[in-house]
């Protein structure tokens, strides 16, 4: 992997943030150091000062110029450890005394204090003596006799000491920065490696391989969490697919017989002379065309529950009165089967949602009630009140041959129909309606046995108090 | 009658156009909603037909138009907009009745017929006659020649349903929508049971029928035969 690829990456980018904050935090922390530092040694370098002039002055207020001149020469002397720096001169500027051989004339005045460069001599071991400039801080009084003393002190240690702590600060900064550069690399490196594995993964995917799916290395940590997670969408999206290609497969098996037989129909009236036949050929090929429509409009109305336009449009519907107008409708459709309807309808059941759906949802479970069990003698209507906790419920069972508890979940799949000959009319879409319209209204859709037959419940969610 | 199909697909108007026209009607075509309104306000139709989606002006729009400007003429949806709640929002906005696409010509020119026959006054009647078959709204009771026949409430309803539409073709569809006030597909023969029910009961042992199936279309509850 290339270092400019590393580079761009969002974590590089947070060590280098991280780093930069670090050397911030420690140029603050060098800065206060620094200058508490700094003030600490003036502050001590000067009360040196004034205790010198203290003695100074002392000296002077009891020998007068001679006093001070000998005060002076006596703190020059080589023996004596001081590291004072004095100079006394006349009113006219001409050096009476002290270990510098002029007043300087290049002091740059602060707060009193004056500073300037003289020439030090060192000694050093191996060379010759050279010459240094040295800093100095003074403090300049002005005696009544017109003669001006300077007494001040080498500010060379101290800086010095600030250079050293300045290059002391300098390395350690560029070993942070290297650190920092170093360890983005590292951590770049080690989650664009994950990174890298999983968009590997979805490229391949993308190329085809769809049963591919992201790495997970078992640490538990958020890739592999993010891993698990993609892998559990990439699931859904297969199953999703699945049921999609099923879906079509099915609308082109179910819709390509009635279409070819309505074809037949009309290539048969148009071959035919006589206006009778042709008149009922024409009626029988509305009929097959009516009935392709018939599906297309139940996939829509699945396809229109299932989105949920409907739900902000939901009403108060009284699921008693509901059963009984579905009852009265479908009757004589059940007593032509020669079937009984028995009803037992008990309110108040009172949910949220929408009539139509809901009576077209329990008409086609009495319809398939009707259909499929036929053998069984009766059909049953339930309406149960909703009791502490649980909604209203409402149920339609048969007592036919039922369906095997492995098929009850696939039987609510569009085109679905157990019968594999497909010998009795419909289209499979009854059940997956009822499953969309149950959606719609939030109600639990179970099938369960009726020993024999089968039992199909809509349970209601509680209405809000 | 004259009617007015509000329009914008050709293939469909034509097809409109045609059947209105064989089936004996005049028939004026508006492409868009703004020719629709302009017509609408100012032809003097028997009832019209009109689109909900339509470019310039929507249907729902033109037909709120039209009734603010008092016209009163029975106005039919066709629209593929079929879903419950769009039904709705047609007929609040002054439509007399809706009808989705794709549609059956028969159910067209039967809920057509229904609605200009609907303006005729009613509220007076208290009788109803087909032939020799009776019905007294107040009484609730019906006979036909002069031969009490018991009926239950909703097969005295259905049959006051076709009564009132007597002569006139009625879709299962019309059926379950004037009947039992509910609107779907319903994928059976459950009003053909019905149907049948009561054709036991008015027509059994009388050598006329008076309710006739119409192959394709529905039903139609007539004298003569």
């Amino acid at each position: 992997m290339r270092i400019a690829s590393f580079l761009k990456t969002t974590t590089f980018r947070l060590a280098l943030l991280y780093a930069g904050l670090f050397c911030a935090s420690f140029i603050a922390l060098f800065a206060v150091v620094y200058w508490s530092a700094d003030a600490l040694a003036t502050a001590d370098r000067r009360t040196l000062v004034y205790t010198d002039i203290q003695g100074l002055a002392d000296a002077y207020k009891q020998g007068g110029v001679d006093g001070l001149k000998e005060a002076i020469n006596e703190r020059i002397q080589p023996v004596n450890v001081s590291e004072g720096i004095y100079v006394l001169v006349d009113a006219h500027y001409n050096w009476v005394a002290g270990n510098i051989t002029a007043w300087p004339t290049n002091a740059q005045p602060t707060d009193g204090w004056i500073r300037f460069p003289i020439g030090m001599k060192i000694v050093q071991r191996t060379e010759g003596p050279k010459i240094e400039e040295h800093i100095i801080e003074a403090y300049v009084s002005d005696l009544p006799s017109g003669h001006r003393v300077l007494i001040g002190r080498d500010t060379h240690t101290q800086q010095q000491f600030q250079k050293a702590i300045s290059r002391a600060f300098l390395i350690w900064l560029a070993g942070i920065i290297g650190l920092a550069v170093i360890g983005g690399l590292i951590m770049s490196r080690s989650i664009l490696r994950r990174i890298e594995a999983i968009n590997q993964a979805a490229e391949r995917i993308m190329q085809g391989e769809v049963k591919h799916r992201m790495p997970v290395r078992g640490r538990n940590d958020e890739f592999d969490r993010l891993a698990e997670n993609l892998n559990a969408m990439l699931e859904e999206i297969d199953r999703l697919l699945g049921s999609i290609r099923a879906v079509t497969n099915n609308i082109a098996h179910d819709l390509r017989s009635p279409l070819n037989r309505l074809r037949n129909r009309l290539e048969a009236a148009l071959a035919d002379k006589q206006p009778e036949q042709r008149q009922e050929a024409i009626e029988r090929a509305i009929g097959d065309a009516d009935e392709l429509l018939s599906t297309f409009n139940a996939l829509l109305s699945i396809a229109d529950a299932e989105a949920g336009t409907s739900r902000g449009n939901l009403m108060p519907v009284d699921l008693v009165a509901l059963a009984h107008d579905v009852a009265e409708l479908y009757e004589p459709l059940v007593e032509e089967q020669g079937l009984v309807l028995e009803k037992s309808i008990a309110g108040p059941a009172p949910v949220s949602g929408n009539r139509q759906l809901l009576f077209q949802a329990i008409g086609n479970l009495i319809d398939n009630a009707t259909k499929y069990g036929a053998t069984g003698g009766r059909v049953s209507l339930n309406v149960m009140p909703g009791r502490n906790g649980s909604g209203p419920e409402i149920a339609v069972a048969d007592k036919g041959p039922g369906i095997p508890a492995t098929e009850r979940g696939r039987v609510l799949e569009r085109f679905v129909r157990l019968d594999a000959s497909r010998s009795t009319p419909g289209n499979g879409l009854g059940l997956s309606l009822v499953a969309a319209i149950a959606r719609l209204h939030n109600a639990a859709l179970s099938l369960d046995d009726n020993q024999p037959g089968l039992k199909v419940t809509l349970r209601f969610k509680p209405a809000p108090a | 009658m004259r009617v007015l199909v509000v329009e914008d697909d050709a293939q469909t108007a034509a097809y409109m156009v045609k059947g209105l026209t064989e089936a004996g009607h005049t028939v004026d075509h508006a492409p868009n909603g703004r020719d629709g309104l302009f017509l609408g306000t100012s032809g003097d139709y028997d009832a019209m037909i009109v689109d909900r989606m339509l470019p310039g002006l929507d249907g729902v729009s033109v037909i709120q138009a039209l009734r603010a400007a008092n016209v009163a003429t029975p106005i039919l949806i066709l629209s593929a907009l079929g879903q419950v709640d769009e039904r709705v929002t047609g007929l609040k906005s002054g439509a007399d009745d809706y009808l989705t696409k794709p549609f059956a010509f028969s159910e067209l020119i039967a809920r057509l017929e229904a609605l200009t026959r609907r303006r005729a006054p009613t509220a007076a009647e208290t009788r109803l006659a087909v032939g020799d078959l009776e019905m007294d709204l107040l009484s609730r009771v019906v006979k036909r020649a002069g031969q009490a026949i018991e009926l239950q409430p909703r097969e005295f309803r259905l049959l006051e349903y076709l009564m009132r539409h007597a002569g006139q073709v009625v879709t299962r569809t019309m059926l379950l929508e004037g009947v039992w006030d509910y609107h779907f597909d319903p994928q059976t023969n459950v009003i053909d049971v019905h149907i049948s029910r009561l054709r036991q009961k008015i027509d059994k042992g009388f050598p006329a029928p008076l309710l006739h199936t119409m192959r394709g279309a529905g039903y139609c509850l007539r004298a003569d035969s």
